[in-house]
């Protein structure tokens, strides 16, 4: 079987363990994957940008925002439930993201990253200081319901892996077709992206309407999964951050990388938790020893790891033999 | 009235200079973009507090050891972690700063618990009249160490050695390292300056708000803004932006409502990108063909 | 008709005429060489041509087209493809992956594309059939899904080209094509270049510093000095004529060389 092949197999493999997972675990458990999920969605959306294309998002946790803030108003004004609000939720964020491709056209590197981090810091004041939005004191969900029938943990467990899995299916769609390479080779040279006939302008703002939509996925899930949203959450930007942590350590350009590394912002943490401020440092401990021993993140240690076993190691570094520039430095 | 905002937003953009000034030094010379700057300070007011409470109050100790303790933390952090992983891109070299960041949080919460403790005062509450405008002593001693920390950097990379080099590093590592600079070594010392700025802003700071964990988390965040403003290389960019910041903060939270306060500096450095990608002093946005 | 027309082309770069009113005139089917000293401006009026760089005054035709208005990414769309003198491409990707990317002109409806709808997956099978001639054509068949960074030299120049050909433009820019090879190399260029026009049938533009290329290959060149047109001719006349040789004066390559 080709590299390919073993991939798409696990992956299947994977899912199939998700889907068999809630039978095997208390619910607590199927909650907590669940809050997971709702983390690898926006990954999945920030690597799109970010790993993918190669603007660096620091802003993104303002995307999840709006996600679930819109499906939190739904809810309560109109008393709608997941669906509805994942439809306006993307839809919504996907104009906003647009919109803020627009503005961060010209800007990359450092300068991108901290003007993202100041569209987050943005929503969040907005949520903060407008009284719609009810500030500190939040907004309560109701009950969560899809098409009408009442979801438990288990339940949304399962909305949850399907969002997730539909995301990465897009995801990956898209990666594999000729958009994703223009994403790809924007990042890795704009002068010959154009030259190539890339639209850099419309390219860009495209990738990041789409990573801001999926990001919003995960924060309308999100919402639905605590039933309640407030600026404790959404104020301030280690979402953001969490979410670009979660990419750089998961393994930049790697859907399997954004799960990784959402995995690991929330499990570390979790486990940790009991241990308060000692948690932090272990938490800082594990990102900087991911970062030195695994410089293309977990998933690039897994690829490694799975290529060994499979013997491909030797056909990978098998040196091309040029005739003409045999001898060259 | 106008004039009190004014000064008094020089004041807060003093502040946010030092922090600036650290991030744009680590930065130029290392591609560094440094979340723990902040915590350097957190770090600092700590120790100057401690310090206080066992020398009888002396501030002149406090400060003495908390620069030599903060300088040591910051060279620490560079030859532990970050020299390690030198030479990757930004993005990695950012986030390990974020572990840094971690680190240092957990560390002081663990030595210090997540109370927040008072920093006693330098100055008497009684403001100065200087022409008819009131200025809180605090803030005019600010202003004053923020200018006399420029006016030393100022010197420093004009007339010594280590900070010419440290120059030569910026403009161009390849040749820096081609004409003898030892890189390795300006980078180290580059992190120590920067050490040396946390715990001065760290000092001041600490009287004007309560000395904990989240301290810095405000004036850290308006620094980067404060650097990107000048053009991410330039400090007399990062000085002026920082300045812009505090002063704008100031009269918006004056005549436009507290809770502008807040979104002031962001409206500007999202307005400023988008006008000019490399902020105000940094040059045209050139496209190399 | 030319195919590629140029009249009275002015770039200032603050005080400095980089052009100053050059014409250039590109019959079709032809190799044509545009060649100077160092400074003369011929790169500068590459990028204008290729979009990559603007111009104050004058006007510069393509099949009939103005193409002051178009951007870079426009010129790909309208037959012109070119290469980079430093050679530039998508590191990451194998060489497969570059080749299509080259095709992006060709990609149909991008959303056709991302949702891999039956109209996007077909389109796709298709490019990726043509890739993989255009692969066979230049020898790389059997570098198809390596890194492209891992590749010798003369590889990467033969898949910059490729990609450069993939989506079969009528005209090819290529910037210094021959800057970095050794003489064996340079021969081989030469070769590729000579068949690239008369088996593709395109038209060939190459800015050029190493004049053996431009003797062995162009059938006419335009000399710039100092932004302005000092000579047109075939390439044994114009490397004679006298303005040519005192332009050259000083250089390190000179033309009889």
């Amino acid at each position: 079987m080709s590299e390919r092949g073993w991939q798409i197999t696990l992956t299947f493999l994977a899912f199939g363990a998700l889907l068999a997972l809630p039978a095997a675990i208390p619910s607590f458990y199927a909650s907590l994957l669940a809050f997971m999920f709702t983390y690898v969605i926006a990954a999945v959306g920030v690597n799109l940008l970010t790993g993918y294309t190669g603007l660096v998002t620091v802003g993104h946790g303002g995307f999840f925002a709006i996600g679930a803030y819109t499906t939190a108003l739904m809810a309560k004004h109109l008393g709608t439930s997941v669906v509805p609000g994942l439809v306006a939720g993307t839809v919504l964020a996907g104009i906003v993201g647009f919109g803020l491709g627009i503005i961060c056209l010209r800007l990359g590197g450092a300068f991108l990253a901290i003007a993202t981090l100041g569209f987050a810091l943005a929503v969040g004041a907005v949520l903060n200081n407008w009284s719609i939005f009810e500030g500190r004191e939040g907004i309560q969900l109701g009950k969560n319901s899809v098409a009408g029938l009442g979801i438990k943990d288990v339940g949304f467990y399962y909305v949850g892996l399907a969002v997730m899995a539909i995301v990465m299916l897009a995801s990956w769609s898209i990666i594999r077709s000729g958009v994703g390479r223009a994403f790809v080779a924007m990042r890795d040279s704009e002068r010959a992206a154009e030259a190539m006939g890339i639209n850099l302008r419309l390219y860009k703002t495209v990738a990041f309407a789409i990573s801001a939509a999926m990001t919003a996925a995960g924060g309308v899930l999100f919402a639905h999964h605590n039933r309640y949203v407030s600026t404790e959450t959404f104020g301030d930007t280690w979402l953001s951050v969490d979410f670009l942590t979660a990419v750089v350590v998961g393994g930049q350009a790697s859907l399997f990388g954004s799960a990784l590394g959402a995995a690991f912002v929330v499990m570390v943490p979790y486990y940790l938790g009991e241990l308060r401020d000692f948690a932090y440092v272990l938490n800082g401990v594990a990102l900087i020893a991911v970062l030195v021993f695994a410089p293309d993140g977990m998933a690039g240690v897994l690829a490694r790891l799975l290529r060994r076993v499979l013997g491909r190691t030797a056909r990978e570094v098998a040196p091309v033999v040029d005739p003409v520039s045999v001898g060259r430095g | 009235m106008l004039a009190q905002q004014i000064v008094s937003g020089l004041a807060t953009g003093s502040l946010y200079a030092l922090t600036a000034i650290g991030i744009v030094l680590i930065f130029r010379n290392t591609r560094t973009i440094n979340l723990a700057q902040g915590d350097f300070s957190m770090i600092g007011a700590f120790v100057a507090l401690v310090i206080l409470e066992h020398s009888g109050g002396s501030l002149v100790v406090a400060t003495l050891v908390t620069i030599v303790a903060v300088t040591a933390l910051a060279v620490v952090v560079e030859r532990l972690i970050m020299r390690p992983i030198e030479g990757s891109d930004w993005l990695t070299l950012f986030t390990a700063t974020l572990g840094v960041f971690y680190i240092l949080h957990g560390v002081a919460g663990w030595i210090w618990g997540r109370d927040t403790k008072s920093f006693p005062a330098l100055f008497s509450s009684a403001p100065l009249s200087i022409g008819g405008t009131l200025i809180s002593q605090a803030h005019l001693f600010n202003i004053l160490v923020a200018a006399v920390v420029g006016g030393i950097l100022y010197l420093f990379f004009r007339f010594t050695k280590p900070g010419i080099a440290m120059r030569a590093i910026t403009e161009d590592p390849v040749a820096a390292q081609l004409m003898g600079i030892p890189v390795r070594s300006i980078v180290l010392l580059t992190w120590a300056v920067g050490g040396v700025l946390a715990a001065i802003s760290g000092i001041l700071l600490a009287p004007l708000v309560y000395v904990s964990t989240q301290m810095m988390d405000g004036v850290l965040v308006k620094g980067y803004v404060g650097a990107v403003f000048g053009g991410l290389y330039s400090l007399p960019g990062a000085v002026i932006g920082s300045l812009i910041i505090g002063v704008a903060e100031n009269l918006a939270g004056g005549y436009l409502g507290a809770q502008y306060k807040v979104t002031i500096a962001f409206v500007l450095i999202v307005l400023v990108l988008a006008l000019k990608p490399r902020g105000l002093f940094g040059g045209k946005a050139r496209r190399e063909i | 008709m030319d195919l590629l027309s140029a009249r009275g082309v002015h770039v200032h770069f603050g005080g400095l005429r980089a052009l100053d009113g050059v014409d250039l005139s590109v019959p079709p089917g032809s190799i044509y060489g545009l060649i100077g000293p160092n400074g003369a401006g011929k790169t500068t009026l590459f990028n204008c041509i290729s979009r990559f760089q603007p111009y104050s005054a004058g006007a510069i035709h393509y099949r009939g087209r103005d193409l002051g208005a178009l951007g870079p990414h426009d010129a790909m769309g309208l037959g012109m493809a070119r290469t980079f003198q430093n050679i530039n491409l998508f590191r990451s990707r194998s060489t497969l992956d570059n080749i299509l990317i080259g095709m992006h002109a060709r990609l149909g409806n991008p959303l056709a594309a991302m949702l891999s709808l039956p109209s996007g997956r077909r389109r796709e099978g298709a490019l990726r059939g043509r890739a993989r001639q255009m692969a066979e054509m230049f020898g790389l068949t059997d570098v198809l899904d390596q890194q492209v960074v891992h590749l010798p030299f003369g590889y990467q120049k033969r898949v910059e080209l490729a990609r450069a050909l993939a989506s079969e433009p009528t005209l090819l820019l290529l910037d210094e094509p021959v800057a970095g090879c050794n003489e064996e190399e340079t021969r081989e260029l030469c070769e590729i270049v000579r068949a690239i026009n008369r088996d593709l049938n395109v038209t060939v533009l190459v800015v050029e510093h190493d004049m053996s290329l431009v003797r062995a290959i162009c059938d006419e060149v335009t000399v710039l000095d100092f932004g302005r047109n000092i000579a047109r001719g075939a390439p044994v006349e114009i490397l004679n004529h006298p303005a040519v040789v005192e332009a050259y004066l000083g250089e390190t390559v000179a033309p009889h060389a």
